[in-house]
């Protein structure tokens, strides 16, 4: 296959798995503690797009439940999941470092840090258009990228041992300074399991309103810099001679993802793994060129997080589990099978 | 002669350590240049000022008539190309792919690569002997190849001047020669100035109009193979007595470590 067939190939790709994503949601909206038809399912939206068909004979209730509870739930998974593995994608790019990802470095954990201090202490103003909430989530995300990368570089290299150590003890740290300000500030231990282990349980529109845009032109930024991206993995002389402005790039894609992932961590808590599982697949998947990984993983990320949040609604009767221990049981033991893999490079 | 490459005075320091003392150096348009020395004599170190990945602490560079760092990095990717000593292949890509991103500095920023990038990059293949190649993860290809694919990306560049770095220093003999013989095709055919650091004082000598032979960060002697390569100049800077040999084939003699 050449270039041009594979680019081709390439949309065909994304159109499918933007198939699959539609099915997923279709299914996942008819799961979960009240089970509804997926004929209901489609006849409510069939009616909500001004086909006059009669749907009086379904119940109020579960009308309410498609519409106002689990589609914007299924909506919000979709656009963090995809946040959550472009920016894993990015990190793992511009580290070339298969194990980056938001989570493993600590910087949704950062980014929960600096939301969590913006709820505590009620700073709840709009500043410049964002709310302070994001606004601090942001700050936190891009100060703990900051203090992972400065600790992880030797030189011009980035140390895998330090990256995941600084990482972790980022994660544990800050994990536990936003579980004790809400202990101080009477927050019930459900609340805290929730906001440190990530849950789409208060998905609304309102929400989703809030961090469409954002993740709209954060991925937009990224997509304009993937071309450097593919040469920036391939060396970072080798791409400075090839007339990329190397650190100017890595800058800005740390800036971007900050932002992405404030605003998706802002509206679910902290969800892990998605980032690392992802890319790397569709990485083996799909090849390595940023301008094709990018939205694949978008839709990938967007599949995996909808799939796990269904699971994490449905799988215990009448109960919620986190969505980040599901991603966690996933994501866990393919951590661990990648540091296997990498454990020569490693030491 | 035009110059391709014109330094004048270059000092660099790492902290406090001159690693380069005063330079200067004129390199011809199109000719072929080997720069000799021994380990941390300041081969590599010359050769990173002069693609600017180092900047020196003092001193200038000219290329085609410009100072280096008057280029825009995307201008001075289409004047020069290099290949470095080791290119990651962390991240797996298909041949082709690596060889199209040489036209990074002529795609703007929200094109894609056009036909003519593409025909562009298949003749760069062509000439390295890459082509059959492309299809290829270039994690799946011999070093051998693999450098031959970096020239290829070089190429694509549509560069006047290619610089290498130790291209053939992890290669068996055969690929040593043969990356040595595709440069000089290169040279001689399309007329590109090549400068590249060696460590094989033979294979320098058979292919290179020009030799530097460097040592502790100065310039020893600069010139032709012959005039550069004598005994006294080896015993001075690798400390080893060698005989020089004529060999018929080879307009340039052999040296042999005694």
């Amino acid at each position: 296959m050449n270039f041009i067939e594979r680019r081709k190939w390439n949309r065909l790709y994304i159109g499918i798995l933007l198939c699959i994503l539609v099915f997923v949601s279709l299914f996942a909206i008819t799961q979960g503690s009240v089970k509804i038809p997926v004929s209901d399912v489609f006849r409510v939206f069939v009616h909500r797009l001004n086909y006059p068909n009669d749907i009086s004979d379904i119940k109020g209730s579960h009308i309410f439940i498609i519409e106002n509870i689990r589609l914007p739930r299924i909506v919000m998974a979709s656009i963090v999941g995809g946040v959550l593995s472009i920016v894993g994608a990015s990190f793992q790019a511009i580290f070339k470092n298969p194990m980056a990802d938001p989570f493993v470095m600590g910087v949704s954990s950062g980014a929960a840090f600096g939301a969590t201090m913006g709820i505590a202490f009620g700073l709840t103003t709009n500043l410049f258009g964002f709310g302070t909430i994001s606004t601090l989530a942001f700050l936190g995300a891009l100060g703990t990228v900051f203090i992972v990368y400065s600790l992880a570089r030797v030189g011009t290299r980035i140390s895998t041992t330090s990256i995941l150590l600084a990482g972790i003890v980022m994660n544990s740290l800050l994990t536990s300074i936003i579980s004790l300000v809400m202990i101080i500030n009477q927050d019930d231990i459900a609340r805290i399991v929730t906001w440190t282990m990530g849950s789409f349980n208060g998905a609304s529109w309102d929400q989703i309103a809030k961090i469409v845009l954002p993740s709209l032109i954060g991925f937009v930024l990224l997509m304009l810099k993937a071309r450097d991206l593919n040469a920036i993995v391939m060396g970072e002389e080798d791409a400075k001679n090839m007339g990329v402005n190397v650190e100017l790039t890595k800058k800005l894609i740390l800036i971007y993802s900050s932002f992405l992932i404030a605003f998706s961590v802002a509206v679910s808590g902290i969800i892990g793994f998605v980032g690392l599982i992802i890319p790397h697949l569709f990485r083996i998947v799909f090849g390595a060129d940023h301008r094709t990984l990018l939205p694949v993983s978008f839709f990938g990320g967007a599949i995996f997080l909808t799939i796990s949040d269904t699971l994490a609604r449905s799988l215990v009767p009448n109960m919620e589990v986190p969505v980040g221990i599901i991603t966690a049981v996933f994501g866990g033991p393919f951590f661990l099978y990648l540091l296997s893999k990498n454990k020569k490079n490693m030491v | 002669m035009v110059a391709a490459i014109q330094i004048e005075n270059l000092k660099f320091k790492y902290d406090e350590d001159d690693v380069l003392k005063y330079i200067n150096l004129h390199v011809p348009k199109g000719s072929f240049v080997s720069i000799l020395g021994p380990n941390g004599s300041g081969k590599t170190t010359l050769l990173k000022n002069v693609c600017h990945l180092l900047k020196p602490y003092e001193g200038q560079i000219v290329i085609s008539d410009q100072l280096v760092e008057r280029f825009k990095s995307k201008e001075l990717a289409k004047e020069m190309a290099v290949v470095h000593q080791s290119a990651s292949t962390e991240f797996d890509f298909n041949v082709e792919d690596v060889v199209l991103m040489g036209r990074f500095p002529y795609i703007k920023k929200f094109q894609s690569e056009s036909l003519e990038d593409i025909a562009i990059a298949t003749e760069s293949m062509k000439k390295t002997s890459t082509l059959h190649l492309k299809h290829k993860t270039i994690k799946g290809i011999s070093g051998g190849e693999r450098q031959r694919v970096m020239i290829a990306r070089a190429l694509t560049q549509e560069p006047q001047i290619l610089l290498l770095d130790e291209p053939i220093s992890h290669l068996d003999i055969k690929y040593q020669l043969e990356i040595l013989k595709l440069c000089k095709a290169l040279n001689v055919e399309n007329h590109l100035t090549i400068i590249t650091t060696l460590h094989d004082i033979n294979l320098a000598t058979r292919f290179s109009d020009y030799i530097i032979l460097m040592n502790h960060g100065e310039i020893v002697e600069i010139g032709k193979p012959f005039e550069v390569m004598t005994k006294e100049n080896i015993k001075k800077v690798y400390e080893v007595d060698v005989a020089i040999v004529k060999i018929d084939q080879f307009e340039n003699p052999m040296i042999i470590p005694l």
